[in-house]
């Protein structure tokens, strides 16, 4: 595996997966730390010399940031923290687009966490309901139905900017 | 395009945030923790008692924070060249976090029995050098173990 290839993995996956790490984790710390901790377990699952499959990556991340919120009793405290100001901004957009994104990131908060997991995979991390379905264990129709859910939710918290 | 395309195109418009840069840096390194395919499992070899196992562990961890610190803190005699080429840290972190707790009852030699309390950290030192633009971090884990009281039965 070429150097230049896993530069190109990076810089095409990264951003993506620290989003979906930002809406899983308490913390913006905790959310780095799922993204490391699941590339390199990544890496030590695969059986060849290939890059790591990104979902496999998004899956991973969902199942550590699980045992994590299990093992420190911390998921209520996250869902009370996780808007506080000062987190992390979740987008880049560019100076024009600024509200566009700041509604965008407000709409995501107020989906149903199942929803918000499902229309992160699908709109920003490229992946199909069937790999969605595998990184979150869930069946690919529930995957679907919850997109479609999620959609028409946002398109109704957001339809003055995103319409 | 149907209006359910065009919001899902309006959404991916919007792109996420970009990673900073000491986890890209983090991240690159990924493949380098991948075990090589020919590694073994390390033979077992002379087994310590549990707590002088202990100790030991305590003493390595020690060392190696201290040869750390001691690395950037301690200057080599004259040669202002050197200083030059030196890293200088603009910044050190010295941090450590309990990672478990337990008490465990072992026998002395002669058969008293006596109770430890076994803590195991990770000892953590940042060094930052602003102006060669290096981060050097190290984790170390340390157990410590005290011996608390003789028991009685």
């Amino acid at each position: 595996m070429e150097a230049a290839a896993w530069d190109q993995w990076l810089a095409q996956y990264a951003p993506k997966l620290l989003l979906f790490a930002r809406q899983q984790a308490r913390c913006e710390t905790d959310a780095q730390e799922l993204v490391q901790d699941a590339v390199v377990e990544a890496w030590r699952k695969q059986a060849g010399d290939g890059l790591p499959a990104p979902a496999l990556v998004f899956g991973l991340i969902r199942r550590r940031a699980v045992d994590l919120a299990r093992r420190q009793d911390r998921r209520q405290h996250r869902e009370l923290t996780a808007h506080e100001a000062g987190a992390p901004e979740w987008f880049a957009p560019e100076i024009e687009d600024r509200e566009r994104a700041r509604l965008l990131q407000e709409a995501l908060h107020r989906l149903p966490a199942p929803q918000r997991d499902v229309v992160t995979l699908k709109i920003w991390g490229d992946l199909t309901f069937a790999e969605i379905a595998a990184a979150l264990e869930i069946p690919p129709d529930t995957a679907a139905s919850r997109y479609r859910y999620a959609l028409e939710e946002l398109r109704r918290l957001t339809k003055e900017v995103l319409a | 395009m149907n209006e359910d395309e065009r919001f899902e195109t309006g959404l991916r418009r919007v792109t996420p945030a970009p990673v900073p840069p000491q986890l890209m840096e983090l991240l690159r390194a990924a493949p380098l923790e991948k075990p090589s395919p020919g590694a073994t499992a390390p033979r077992p070899g002379f087994i310590w008692p549990a707590w002088r196992r202990g100790w030991r562990l305590w003493a390595l961890g020690t060392a190696a924070v201290a040869a750390v610190v001691l690395c950037f803190t301690a200057r080599p005699p004259g040669g202002s060249q050197a200083d030059a080429r030196e890293l200088k840290p603009s910044a050190v972190e010295v941090g450590h976090s309990l990672v478990a707790s337990f008490d465990t009852v072992q026998r002395l030699p002669g058969g008293e029995p006596v109770r430890f309390r076994c803590r195991e950290w990770q000892d953590r030192v940042v060094i930052r050098d602003a102006a060669h633009g290096m981060v050097i971090s190290q984790t170390v884990p340390r157990v410590e173990v005290i011996p608390v009281r003789f028991e009685i039965y």
